[in-house]
């Protein structure tokens, strides 16, 4: 049976609601993106987030049952990110999310934001040519500005994905914001840096930044390294302008991609998976997307990512992944309360260990 | 207990109303049709209302014999007090009032208590009424009770440093009206009333209040929170490893 459901996301710093059947065809999925209010802090200000939040949401839900052209009637069920995210922009769409469940008497599902990540692949949105989705099991690389870790993913559902290795401090996206803001690029960092890289060559820059956790056998990452060289360079020479600004966003993003590419492709190789899915905004990186898929197609492995709304937060995935959860009869109680951390089984330690020398 | 506000108009049309208020320790929830309450439900923990919030609105329609598709009218208390707590009701009134296709009312905090305060007071009568805003602040309203049975703010809802509200709250008392609330101690201002639903906001008289406005209720748009302070700017780390509490 095809289940229809409403999903909600408020974890970070977007507000999305969307309608979605359990066979993956995209009703409707409305974003609104709060990254102008956050800009002039240069980061995500949560209670700033959570205010937005409430004053939107209500909006986003209405025009997401518009748009599917179905009343709340009509829907199985109210699927909402619980976890991971800022507390108090997680309760928003949880306590909307209640109400929705409570006055039209369908069932709640809470859902990880990772594992809505790690299913993205499987959302089938209008106008779109349809590419066959992954088979399980695959290797997954799931990279945003607050997430970078590598999964191995045997099923659609949070007890068969597994962690195989994560950064051990800044999430890539972090990293990029970060390294963007020294380059006085303005908030967020990721396209700008991008964009730039394109046109800059990583071997002509004025520094070689370190490539972190590369000789370990482990999947472990860690960005903080790369990030800080740069700043130190930046100290001692000042922000380089044109060509050697390009040059400087090139061998940034190199070092950044090629540790989430080795790393993915290694982790892939352990565990004897030939397919490897990518996820997360930073999964919009046209240098990610394209040094993964020519070394993957060098060892054999294919490459799955998918369209850019479905990398960045939104809200189909969370129905999605919350109208499988419903159709294993996983509902939650109303008492259901939020996280911020996620519910997936984790092997890296965040600060822990010992770091990586630049 | 002092539960029945009769509005003195009497204008008001019998409606069964849904009232939320969590924007301090003390979360509560009534049903309440035409001035009586019909249930009501108290929980006294800010960090648990998300959790709790919906036990609590099951109870009162359970004990009511209400069905929730006979509600007309939700009202929340929409601050100001623990920025969390305010948007844990705000956001569940929302997400009721789309399901039921019902209209929701904000009703401040503070004037739920200067509505309890003033029940059964002359027309005319004055209340100000304080929460504890944290950051050695309070929030204060002030308000009079009009012929309607509503309440007319006399000044904006505000936060006023300590040593600022007590000579405030103090110069009121002395003109006569009364001063209420759980902020009043902070400013070393003993309560003229300390009840329960006085010292701290009550669901029954957002419910009042609520459906004293009910024709300026929001069919379409989001109930705005009362936060009276601007946002602590305090970045974020990375959302996975790095949790955020409640400000305020």
């Amino acid at each position: 049976m095809t289940l229809t459901v409403l999903g909600i996301e408020t974890s970070c710093d977007e507000t999305a609601a969307a309608v979605v059947r359990s066979n993956g065809d995209v009703l409707s999925d409305v974003v609104r993106s709060q990254v102008e209010l956050h800009a002039p802090f240069g980061g995500v200000v949560p209670e700033v987030a959570a205010r937005d939040h409430a004053l939107a949401l209500p909006g986003i839900v209405r025009r997401a049952l518009e748009q599917a052209g179905l009343a709340l009637a009509d829907v199985d069920g109210v699927a909402v990110t619980h976890r991971p995210g800022l507390a108090g922009a997680l309760l928003v769409g949880l306590l909307t999310a209640k109400g929705l469940a409570w006055g039209a008497n369908k069932p709640l599902v809470g859902v990880d934001h990772l594992v809505g990540h790690l299913l993205a692949i499987f959302l089938r949105r209008p106008g779109e040519s349809l590419v066959a989705p992954p088979t399980f099991p695959f290797a997954a690389l799931l990279v945003s500005g607050g997430h970078t870790a590598i999964y191995r993913v045997d099923d659609a559902r949070l007890d068969r994905m597994q962690e195989l290795g994560a950064t051990r401090d800044d999430a890539a996206g972090e990293a990029f914001d970060k390294v963007a803001k020294l380059l006085g690029l303005g908030y967020p960092g990721g396209p700008v840096v991008d964009r730039l890289a394109a046109t800059g060559v990583a071997t002509r820059a004025a520094v070689a930044l370190p490539r972190p956790m590369a000789g370990r056998s482990g999947f472990e990452m860690s960005f903080s390294g790369i990030k800080s060289a740069v700043a130190r360079h930046v100290e001692a020479h000042g922000v380089p302008e044109g060509q050697a600004l390009a040059d400087l966003c090139a061998a940034f993003q190199s070092a950044v991609v090629d540790a989430l590419v080795g790393k993915t492709l290694a982790a892939a190789r352990a565990e004897g998976l030939s397919r490897v899915v990518l996820g997360g905004g930073v999964a919009a990186n046209r240098g990610l997307r394209a040094r993964m898929t020519e070394v993957a197609a060098g060892r054999g492995v294919e490459v799955f990512v998918p369209p850019l709304a479905s990398c960045t937060d939104n809200a189909a995935m969370i129905a999605y992944a919350g109208a499988l959860s419903l159709g294993r009869g996983e509902a939650a109680g109303l008492d259901l309360t939020p996280a911020t951390k996620t519910a997936l089984a984790r092997v890296t330690r965040k600060g822990g260990g010992k770091r990586a020398s630049p | 207990m002092e539960f029945r506000p009769a509005p003195a108009g009497g204008r008001v049309r019998p409606m069964l109303v849904l009232a939320l208020s969590t924007s301090t320790p003390r979360g509560s929830v009534a049903l309440v049709r035409d001035g009586e309450v019909l249930g009501r439900a108290v929980h006294s923990e800010l960090r648990a209302h998300a959790e709790r919030l919906f036990a609590g609105i099951d109870e009162v329609c359970a004990r009511a014999g209400v069905l929730r598709r006979q509600i007309e009218l939700v009202a929340c208390d929409v601050g100001p007090g623990s920025f969390t707590g305010v948007r844990v009701a705000v956001a569940a009134a929302m997400g009721i009032s789309i399901s039921l296709d019902v209209p929701a009312v904000g009703v401040a905090s503070v004037e739920a208590m200067a509505a309890a305060a003033l029940a059964g007071a002359p027309v005319g009568a004055r209340a100000l009424a304080a929460l504890d805003a944290q950051k050695d602040e309070l929030f204060i309203g002030d308000y009079q009770l009009d012929p309607s049975g509503a309440l007319r703010e006399v000044t904006s809802i505000v936060a006023m440093t300590r040593s600022a509200a007590a000579p405030h709250l103090a110069r009121a008392m002395q003109l006569g009206h009364l001063v209420v609330g759980a902020g009043t101690a902070l400013a070393g201002v003993e309560a003229s009333i300390s009840t329960e639903a006085v010292t701290l906001p009550d669901a029954a008289f957002v419910a009042h209040l609520g459906v004293l406005r009910a024709s300026a209720a929001l069919r379409h748009g989001s109930l705005a929170p009362v936060y009276v302070r601007p946002p602590d700017i305090t970045l974020s780390g990375p959302v996975a490893h790095r949790p955020t509490g409640p400000s305020v």
